[in-house]
């Protein structure tokens, strides 16, 4: 920590004595570096950290510097009034080039976004107000009391506090509730909603961002140049934009600072042999896409891996899972009416009936087994109740409440968690990040702080981690905190879902098949985290194949074949049903099942337990 | 005495394999065989390093050490593409078929290898006898097809290039338990014909029903090894391990 300070002092003073050293030409040319670094951070927000192709950030980058020279040469603002507005204008711009995001995602909105870039350069080129293909000259020099910033020295320092702060704050944002929700949407958009994060919001949120830094660099480059013309703003430089992006590494906004001061650099070198330049940043992006995707902010990551599995010391203490900690039994659920009340639902597609009019109801404070042949609608019923699919027909409801129509993200705030089947962590987010996202509450719009109040930020921060670091303790995952989910064991990762599903302090949970892939002891101390769960007072449904388990846990069971409901009742009743066993069973035997040893004796009736 | 000089072509011995992922060791020089027509099986908690022990041997991911060999043919520098061209078929954990395209297909697919002849067909035709459910499914998308046809048609597309080792990694997992009972059959049908298997799975009626002989693992070494009908009845092993 201490060192890191010391790093980041030593910046700024190298920052605030660079001037001195430097020629004229010379600061101009960092000049552009730093317009272009913020440029590049924007980008690096919406793409990287979001996951959002944006390819119109030289339209943002367009609309910013157009709105001052025109604000400022037509209609007589002065320079700053011209500024605020222009980044209003720019955010509008954004808040519109975002829309498409909504409706499309990767090359699709990369087309569109571009598609839109190049709307706007053949405007500016053609209109009357932007001047045509001559621009717009005579931009006023910025005016800072006591200071002459018509001299590129003075601007610098100007550029310089802008770009510090811009950074900070976009580092602010990607280290906080904000950026972890979006990077958590570019990882798995559905898992992500199911976590509470409102995906439509979030999208635009990331195209605000982008246009904001793009509005204030356009701002910074009128007052630098004082001249505008469309070649500034061509699709050549958006594609050098974005070879700095990913040359630098998309998804650290340090990189991407790099590489926009980098490549604006190396780009003055290339002046004299412009025609090889452009095949120069092509071939490079091509050699750093192959070789270090994660861009040079990746490289040093990629060498200390390297170096370990070459002469690292092999660690004995390898990392373990430890055992779960019982939650403190919560109050018996009030019992007015059924938790969820699944009524002749029906879900069609394409033809397909996967659910033909189930009913189902669970009460609070059970917990519920559905079982049934692989391919009979159980997830579709999961993905039904947690909003991510749309019934054809019938209603559910939660609570008391009609969720048939509720999005996922409202669905996850009233209180539905639900895991995955097939293991929807967010793969470039830590354990420790997986359980935050969760943790986090709050809804969209607060992120108002993060312009007004962000002390309320750092403080929503500093509980969130707390409150993490007590989940990853009771589910004994602390050795875990830092890894990536991809690098963990099956069951580990089934651990963490259930684990980030309970982080949302669900009132229902629903397990899609939580004990594939876990052996004989680990499903006892599944049992064990299940009945816990449900004693704090969190009602559970599981889809599970392994019996033993179902029949240990569930005090009913609902099966299910071909879409329909065949059998409920007692595990016992269900497991006698001749229809069921026709179905489902086969002619298993039961003892290979895990059924003869009841695998927990301590609780024979937890729910009556739970009320002392 | 023919007979012996191809079964001798078919053993897999494995020495002294580890994996390091970062500096954490997760497989330490473990060693065993899978001799022709012999079915081995590997049991142990999540974390053992049962699956990286698949992919290691698979060359999926790098190993830090160790030799392997398939009866006189060293395989320790054998690129995973090339595996299938010695001999080993895989499973992988969670089936990964190709959602995107039908499953006749992606059944084709294994036999890629292969020149396409009348063999092929004659594998295709005998991979429906084995899952007749995917004769009716031929021309339905991989990813439309539930979760068991998409095991079996993992199973299928594996032996499409006519392995003499099958490596299956939790063939198990997610299916209900009649379709756990036709694996199983499955698997004993391929070891009637010889082939071998090497498999990962926790589901105990699987493990002990279609393996001949069983490595325990534990934190990345082999902690007990035996035939299967011995471990089948070793109290620890009972608990830990399946629960029963």
């Amino acid at each position: 920590m201490k060192s890191r300070i010391t790093a980041v002092l030593a910046l700024v003073v190298a920052a605030g004595a660079l001037p001195y050293g430097l020629g004229s030409y010379t600061i101009h040319v960092v000049d552009i570096a730093l317009i272009y670094a913020l440029l590049a951070i924007g980008m690096g927000l919406a793409m990287g950290i979001s996951g959002q192709i944006n390819l119109a950030q030289v339209a943002f980058f367009g609309v910013g510097a157009y709105c001052v020279a025109i604000l400022t040469t037509n209609n007589g603002y002065g320079f700053w009034a011209a500024a605020v507005l222009a980044v209003l204008a720019t955010v509008v711009t954004g808040l519109l080039v975002g829309i498409p995001a909504l409706r499309m995602q990767s090359h699709y909105l990369g087309i569109v976004t571009l598609g839109l870039a190049l709307g706007f350069i053949n405007w500016i080129t053609n209109a009357d107000i932007s001047g045509g293909a001559d621009g717009i000259s005579g931009v006023p020099v910025p005016t800072l009391p006591g200071v002459d910033l018509s001299s590129e020295y003075l601007y610098y320092y100007l550029e310089a506090v802008v770009f510090g702060l811009g950074l900070v704050f976009g580092l602010f944002v990607v280290h906080t509730s904000l950026g972890r929700r979006l990077r958590a949407m570019r990882d798995d958009a559905l898992a992500a909603g199911a976590t509470g994060a409102e995906i439509p919001l979030l999208r635009m949120t990331a195209f605000v961002l982008a246009s904001l830094y793009g509005g204030l660099a356009g701002i910074l480059y009128a007052g630098l140049i004082r001249y505008v013309a469309p070649e500034t703003f061509s699709l050549g430089n958006m594609f050098i934009l974005l070879a700095m992006v990913i040359i630098g590494g998309r998804r650290s906004l340090v990189g991407c600072v790099v590489g926009a001061i980098g490549l604006t650099l190396v780009r003055e070198w290339l002046s004299d042999f412009s025609t090889y330049a452009q095949l120069g940043y092509g071939a490079v992006v091509v050699l750093m896409v192959v070789f270090a995707p994660t861009g040079l902010a990746g490289v040093p990551a990629r060498l200390r891996d390297l170096y370990r599995r070459r002469f690292g010391r092999t660690s004995d203490d390898r990392a373990e899972l430890r055992p779960f900690t019982p939650y403190t039994p919560g109050p018996e659920p009030s019992q007015d009416g059924p938790l969820l009340q699944v009524a002749e639902v029906s879900k069609d597609f394409r033809g397909l009936r996967a659910l033909d009019e189930v009913s189902l109801t669970v009460d609070a404070g059970e917990i519920r087994g559905i079982v049934g042949p692989n391919g009979s609608g159980k997830t579709t019923l999961f993905n039904v109740v947690s909003g991510f699919y749309r019934a054809s027909a019938g209603t559910v409801r939660f609570a008391g409440a009609d969720t048939t129509r509720a999005r996922p993200y409202a669905l996850s705030l009233a209180g539905v968690a639900r895991t995955f089947q097939n293991l929807r962590l967010f793969g470039q987010l830590t354990v420790r990040e997986n359980i935050l996202v969760a943790l986090d509450r709050t809804r969209t719009y607060t992120i108002w702080q993060y312009a007004l109040w962000q002390p309320g930020v750092i403080r929503r921060e500093r509980r969130l981690r707390g409150a993490a670091q007590s989940v990853l303790e009771r589910y004994g995952l602390v050795d875990f905190a830092e890894a990536a989910p991809a690098s963990l064991p099956y069951g580990i990762q089934r651990r963490i879902e259930i684990a980030r599903a309970m982080a949302t302090r669900p009132r229902l949970l629903l397990l899609d098949e939580p004990a594939a892939g876990l052996n004989g002891e680990e499903v006892q101390q599944l049992v064990r985290i299940v009945r816990s769960i449900r004693d704090s007072g969190t009602t559970v449904v599981l889809i599970e194949h392994n019996m033993g388990l179902v029949m240990s846990l569930c005090e009913k069971i609902t099966v299910l074949s071909s879409g329909k409901v065949i059998a409920e009742g007692t595990p016992a009743e269900v497991v006698a049903a001749p229809e069921v066993i026709e179905a489902y069973l086969g002619d298993s035997d039961l003892s290979e099942l895990g059924m003869s040893a009841p695998p927990s004796a301590e609780r024979p009736s937890p729910a009556k337990e739970a009320t002392s | 005495m023919k007979a012996d000089a191809a079964d001798a072509a078919r053993t897999l011995k494995v020495e002294d394999l580890s994996v390091h992922y970062g500096g954490v060791c997760a497989v330490r020089s473990i060693g065993f065989t899978v001799e022709p027509g012999e079915s081995v099986g590997i049991i142990g908690a999540n974390g053992a390093g049962k699956t990286s022990t698949l992919k290691a041997l698979m060359g999926l991911v790098p190993r830090s050490g160790g030799r392997i060999r398939l009866g006189d043919r060293d395989l320790t520098r054998v690129r995973a593409r090339d595996m299938v061209r010695h001999g080993i078929g895989y499973v992988p954990e969670g089936r990964h078929v190709f959602p995107g395209l039908p499953a006749e297909k992606n059944l084709l697919l294994g036999a890629y290898s292969k020149p396409w002849d009348k063999e092929t067909q004659r594998q295709l035709d005998e991979v429906y006898a084995l899952f007749p459910v995917l004769a009716e499914m031929r021309d339905r998308l991989a990813g439309a097809l539930s979760g068991g046809q998409q095991q079996m048609l993992a199973i299928g597309r594996a032996l499409m290039s006519r392995p003499r080792l099958l490596v299956l990694d939790e063939p198990s997992m997610g299916l209900s338990p009649i379709l756990v009972g036709s694996i199983l059959d499955v698997l004993l049908k391929l070891r009637e014909e010889g082939l071998s298997l090497l498999l990962v799975e926790q589901n105990a009626k699987l493990t002990f029903g279609a393996t001949s002989h069983c490595l325990v693992m534990e934190n990345g070494e082999v902690a007990m090894t035996g035939p299967s009908a011995d471990l089948r009845h070793d109290p620890r092993v009972r608990e830990v391990y399946l629960g029963l």
